[in-house]
């Protein structure tokens, strides 16, 4: 067996950005966050269910509206980073297939570029989705019903809320994103690093190095 | 030598308190018994609270025209489905709505049901409908199992009473529903009775039109269908064509009759048939084959039951205390009819229906002696005279008897249910007027065992299951709105002639679409509401202050009442389900001017 290539190298950088251009086309099409509500009267399959894909949220949102109007919450489903995010899920395809034919010199850098970019972008759509939620409980409007004080949900947790237990995860979405984003990362590692040790082979020399 | 004298009358008194304190623990004992089998009988009945039922049991509901829906083994009233009678409970027939159109063309606004049949696929209930009879106005429905709502209506031409009420199996090719009463045909109104006719009308499952009738001699009662769907069987009392008790009974002999369902169709397509009152009527004794078979069984039968392996028809006795077993595959074979009788085991006093548990044993109810028999049918096929293999008490008289799914091919063995007549002292009383019984028996042991009474308004005939795991997946709660539905934020009022308006309103908590329209004394008004809901149980009603209506909207259903708005003022609508924290205020209002209020606002 040969010591790993330069061009074999080069080739695994190839493989992990196709995997994370494939894993971003799949984001547009999966749920990245949800959230579950659950009260004695809504339970098992009729749990209310809502799940947020980029560019839109589904699940039962005539039943949200309905109980709202007994809380008032300000339901941020015209947000505009719903559409931002499937704007940001197109922009990070076409650079991470860009980045695929740059000359390697080129590509070291442009990589590093692209994780920074897709890394803030991860936590300022946390961020965000936090202020979204937070808003969700102090920005109430036409509240009908008394006892139910401000609140925050958690990104993910859960909360007591009227007479539901609420339910936050991060879903298949989110963590297609963060796969993305580790699979950039250690694109930038490779290009720019010895590769990891590979187990030694006796009476075999190996030089795993990308340059 | 003891000093200790004992006294006789001090030993008598031991002796007494000694067998006193025996009976009594006795007695005790036995207490403690029932105690326990009443403890038994609990825990089979009960039912967990959020937990389901095994089976829905369908009762016809009698005088009220409608269907009970019972939990079983709980017993608990789970629905009662409005079919020959208005119900302003469920909307259902209030004057101006559809389904008051469809009752009011197929005869009075009210009906006597009694036998429940449900739709067969490969012989086995399939969930899809639910037929019943009207006697009272000669009357079949159909009841969609998808809503539990009425969804047909027809009247059977020719016949009076339409009574007897099954389908043909494996797969309901045919409802066929007996012609009780003799009259004579096509509601002639005619007098003459040497012109009276009864029979058995073969319906088309789904429009429920009668595709043709066969006559047969004196009249018809209950009937059922053999399982591979060759034979129509219907049980005959009066084939002395007697119109008093006395001439009803006169012979000693009446009939099963049997008709080759094959034979009648050949009989139609061959043109072998009268036309009468918008159907084909066959008379039997006009037909190149041979159509209707005979049977003589003991005077006055009533029960007609096919044993669930399709061998034989069993008549049940009433004024004779016998079941008549008959050997199916024998009819058209054997030159006297009688030689086609298997068995006739006496099983006691006023045998009036017969069911099965698929193990090869038969239940009968017998209502003079107020029991239900449990008895075998190869050992009195076979001549052993140990048939017979227990008996029950059930309280009182009890009328059909239906063992968990025994009318298919496959009974479950499980529950029997007594459709008792009377009740009797068991039920706390109510003024004169008692409750029906019905009991529920386990049979999935040798002996019977009582386990639960539930009563039921007047009255219940008989029954009919079906598993819950079998139905429950087939029924809507929250339908897809319809081509019709309103659509949210599309309520409106629109003048739909010079005086004719249109109200469309879409429904959700808490509010009507519209807090109020307006329109004018003796104007035709048509409100549609669109429950535009998406969770299950949120049903919405419609009531309208003095004008006699309420709707109740069902999740993603439209509803649509017309009417004349003859009173003017304001008349407030309002939800009649409560439905939400704002229900008393889910209300609006309709304003109905008059000419002079009209001047005024020109
Ligand atoms: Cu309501």
């Amino acid at each position: 067996m040969n010591a790993p290539s330069q061009a074999s190298c080069a080739g695994t950088v190839k493989l992990l950005l196709i995997a994370a251009a494939a894993l971003l086309l799949a984001c547009n099409f999966l749920p990245v966050w949800s959230t579950a509500m659950e009260s004695p009267q809504y339970h098992g399959e009729d749990t209310i269910v809502v799940k947020v894909y980029p560019g839109r949220v589904e699940g039962n949102l005539r039943e949200v509206e309905t109980l709202n109007q007994y809380i008032g919450v300000k339901l941020p489903l015209d947000a505009p980073e719903l559409k931002g995010m499937t704007y940001a899920m197109a922009a990070f395809l076409v650079l991470v297939i860009g980045a695929v034919f740059l000359p390697p010199a080129i590509q070291k850098h442009a990589l590093v570029g692209i994780f920074a970019l897709m890394t803030i972008s991860g936590a300022a759509g946390l961020g965000l989705l936090q202020y979204r939620l937070y808003e969700l409980g102090h920005v109430r409007t036409r509240a009908i019903i008394g006892g139910v004080a401000n609140f925050t949900p958690p990104v993910v947790g859960s909360m007591h809320l009227a007479n539901f237990h609420v339910y936050t995860r991060l879903m298949s979405g989110g963590w297609a994103f963060a796969a993305v984003v580790l699979l950039t990362g250690i694109a930038v590692y490779l290009t720019h690093h010895d590769a990891p040790p590979m187990p030694s082979v006796p009476g075999r020399h190996h030089a795993a190095s990308c340059q | 030598m003891s000093n200790v004298r004992v006294h006789r009358p001090f030993l008598s008194a031991v002796v007494i308190a000694a067998a006193f304190a025996a009976i009594g623990s006795l007695s005790a004992c036995r207490g403690s018994h029932q105690q326990d089998a009443n403890a038994d009988a609990a825990r089979s009945v009960y039912v967990p609270v959020g937990k389901w039922d095994k089976y829905y049991a369908f009762l016809s509901g009698g005088q009220a025209g409608t269907v009970l829906v019972y939990g079983i083994p709980s017993g608990r009233l789970i629905r009662s489905i409005p079919v020959f009678e208005p119900r302003a409970q469920y909307g259902y027939a209030i004057p101006g709505t559809k389904t008051y159109e469809m009752l009011k063309a197929s005869g009075p606004l009210w009906g006597d049901s009694h036998h429940p049949a449900l739709s067969e696929t490969n012989g086995d209930y399939d969930g899809r409908w639910l037929y019943i009879n009207d006697k009272a106005n000669t009357r079949v429905a159909r009841i969609d199992l998808k809503r539990f709502e009425t969804a047909a209506i027809a009247t059977i031409p020719n016949f009076q009473a339409a009574h007897g009420t099954s389908v043909v199996p494996p797969d309901t090719k045919y409802v066929i529903v007996n012609g009780e009463f003799l009259a004579e045909p096509d509601k002639s109104h005619g007098v003459d009775v040497a012109a009276y006719k009864a029979g058995m009308a073969f319906l088309d499952p789904i429009t429920l039109q009668t595709r043709f009738e066969v006559l047969v001699p004196g009249n018809c009662d209950i009937n059922d269908a053999s399982k591979d769907g060759r034979w129509a069987f219907s049980t005959d009392y009066d084939t002395e064509k007697g119109l008093s008790v006395e001439d009803m009974i006169r012979n000693d002999e009446d009939a099963i009759a049997a008709i080759d369902i094959p034979a009648a169709e050949e009989a139609i397509s061959k043109g072998e048939f009268t036309s009468m009152g918008g159907t084909k009527v066959i008379d039997p004794t006009r037909t190149t084959k041979k159509v209707l078979y005979m049977i003589p069984v003991p005077k006055n039968p009533h029960g007609c039951d096919v044993s669930p392996d399709g061998k034989y028809v069993a008549a049940s006795g009433k004024l004779s205390p016998t079941v008549t077993l008959i050997d199916i595959s024998k009819i058209d074979k054997v030159k006297n009819l009688r030689d086609a009788i298997a068995a006739q085991p006496e099983v006691g006093m006023g045998p009036l229906h017969t069911t099965w548990d698929g193990r090869g044993n038969a239940y009968t109810s017998l209502f003079i002696d107020s029991q239900i028999v449990k008895w075998n049918v190869a050992r009195a096929v076979a001549g052993d005279p140990n048939y017979v293999i227990d008996r029950m008490d059930v309280h009182y008289n009890p009328g059909h008897t239906y063992a968990a799914l025994g009318r298919t091919r496959h009974p479950s063995g499980d529950y029997l249910l007594a459709l008792n007549k009377l009740s009797k002292d068991m039920f706390i009383p109510v003024g004169p007027s008692m409750p029906e019984s019905q009991e529920l028996i386990d049979i999935s042991g040798d002996k019977m065992r009582m386990l639960l009474d539930f009563p039921a308004e007047p009255e219940p005939h008989d029954a009919a299951f079906i598993r819950v795991s079998d139905l429950a997946p087939k029924v809507a709660q929250v339908e897809q709105p319809g081509p019709d539905a309103i659509a949210e934020g599309k309520s409106r009022i629109e003048q739909v002639g010079p005086h004719e308006y249109h109200v469309y309103m879409t429904v959700i908590r808490s509010k009507f679409g519209l807090d109020a329209f307006t329109v004018h004394q003796g104007d035709k008004v048509t409100i549609t509401l669109s429950n535009i809901e998406t969770v299950k149980d949120m049903t919405h009603g419609f009531a309208l202050e003095d004008y006699g209506i309420n709707l109740a909207i069902d999740p993603g259903q439209t509803r649509e009442v017309t009417f004349i708005a003859d009173k003017p003022g304001t008349h407030w609508y309002y939800c009649t389900w409560f439905c939400s924290a704002l229900h008393l205020e889910m209300r609006g209002r309709m304003l109905v001017e008059t000419a002079g209020q009209q001047e005024a606002h020109r």
